[in-house]
């Protein structure tokens, strides 16, 4: 049987209007391309399950997450997901290894800290994971936080808008990295931006939304 | 010196930030974090201590310790000794005097901690209770030591409704502030200020430790 990947159904006429309904196969990113207020971060929430809309259906490959038909929700923290925050969103108290070490509950103790080691050299920042948030760049804060995300061993890998607060050259680096990231994992990615470039560069599909309202789907490239 | 009251008022702070610390920690972070039908009530409770006078408070628990009270029957029923006039009614009477100075910085230190962190923590996989205890905990942390600082100072400087509720027995209920007041009434201006000047030193060393411990812990390391 063919994986469905993630399949998302969201619906509500206020506070926050959302209509879509789309799915995401494993490999596909997915980019959500709206202007500022549409609803984009809404959608991102709702998969996570940070946000519930009234009516909503979320299933990744072949289990529910959501449904609000026959009042299925399994818990945020129950959901492998990775979702990258626009703004890092990591812990000021923890060290870069700290950070990627909380999202490591599901493997024994003794190998969390490797397995932090490993991915932060992945994202080539092994050398500073020692480092607290304050300590680091925008940039270099965006690599923990998707190395943070990744830690999760996630089923699905949620992107807020990963590049708005870095500069060009970082950008084009952290988009370079996260397209190898997307090749390793194997898994539905969606890709919140206002930027076509981001679009060009990583996106597979992409969707128009406006006002909550989803307009098209089509083949990036 | 009488330290005895030194002892008292020693013990009497203590046990009210051990037995307020943790009631604050929960209480402070509920209102911080979750939102619910009568929670400006709640709030507006926790905050009534602060406003009114200590010996209306006083009056008000000596009432409901009174061996003719529910609460002191039963207390005295239990443990053969009256609430009231005694260390446990005082420390009760403290605990709920402290409330609104334990609870107010916990709440408004877990107020500070962003919800995008604690998003953030629920889709790392910790369950609520990792949550509070790994994110939201170490965060609000200068919070809860302050509120702990503040409890400890200000029942070692609680007068009225300490002396309503324990009057001034040797040893048992005698504070140092009350002492002070004995001392001051009976024209003994040496034994008042040299205790009044250990009030003023502790009141000293504990707002310098409120600065020092408020600070987050990695400008504290350095």
């Amino acid at each position: 049987m063919v994986d469905p990947g993630l399949e998302v159904v969201l619906r509500q006429a206020g506070p926050i209007r959302l209509d879509v309904s789309f799915a995401c196969a494993r490999g596909e990113v997915l980019a959500i391309f709206g202007p500022s207020g549409s609803g984009k971060t809404t959608i991102l929430r709702s998969i996570a399950g940070l946000y519930t809309p009234i009516e909503a259906r979320v299933r990744i490959g072949g289990a529910t997450w959501v449904d609000t038909s026959t009042g299925v929700s399994v818990p945020v923290h129950q959901r492998a997901v990775g979702l990258v925050f626009q703004d890092y969103a990591l812990f000021p108290h923890l060290t870069a290894v700290g950070n990627v070490v909380t999202a490591l509950g599901h493997l024994p103790a003794t190998e969390r800290r490797g397995r932090a080691e490993a991915l932060l050299d992945l994202v080539h920042l092994s050398q500073h994971r020692d480092r607290r948030p304050g300590q680091l760049s925008g940039g270099e804060r965006q690599r923990v936080a998707v190395a943070r995300a990744v830690a999760r061993d996630p089923a699905v890998l949620l992107l807020d808008e990963p590049f708005s607060a870095v500069d060009r050259a970082t950008r084009h680096h952290l988009q370079d990295e996260i397209d190898q990231i997307r090749r390793a994992l194997n898994i539905p990615m969606i890709l919140v931006t206002h930027d076509a470039e981001d679009v060009r560069r990583l996106a597979t599909h992409v969707m128009l939304l406006d006002a909550g309202r989803m307009e098209r789907i089509e083949r990036s490239h | 010196m009488d330290t005895a009251a030194l002892r008292v008022s020693l013990s009497l702070a203590i046990a009210t930030v051990v037995v307020l610390l943790p009631l604050g920690i929960w209480l402070g972070h509920v209102l911080a974090v979750r939102s619910f039908r009568g929670k400006p009530i709640a709030e507006a409770l926790v905050a009534i201590p602060l406003i009114l006078p200590p010996t209306v408070l006083g009056y008000y628990l000596l009432t409901t310790f009174g061996a003719r009270s529910p609460l002191g029957q039963a207390f005295e029923g239990l443990f053969g000794q009256p609430l009231a006039f005694s260390f446990a009614g005082l420390l009760v009477a403290s605990v709920i005097v402290n409330i609104p100075f334990v609870v107010q910085p916990i709440q408004r230190a877990f107020q500070a901690v962003p919800d995008q962190l604690r998003d953030a923590a629920a889709c790392c996989g910790l369950t609520p209770w990792q949550r509070f205890r790994r994110i939201e905990l170490p965060l609000a942390w200068p919070g809860v030591v302050t509120a702990a600082i503040l409890v400890f100072a200000h029942t070692l400087g609680e007068f009225g409704v300490v002396l309503m509720v324990g009057g001034a027995i040797p040893g048992e209920t005698r504070t140092l502030s009350i002492a002070i007041y004995d001392r001051v009434q009976a024209f003994d201006d040496g034994a008042a200020g040299l205790m009044s000047a250990m009030l003023l030193l502790i009141a000293i060393v504990v707002l310098g430790l409120t600065a020092w411990l408020g600070r987050p812990l990695e400008q504290r390391r350095g």
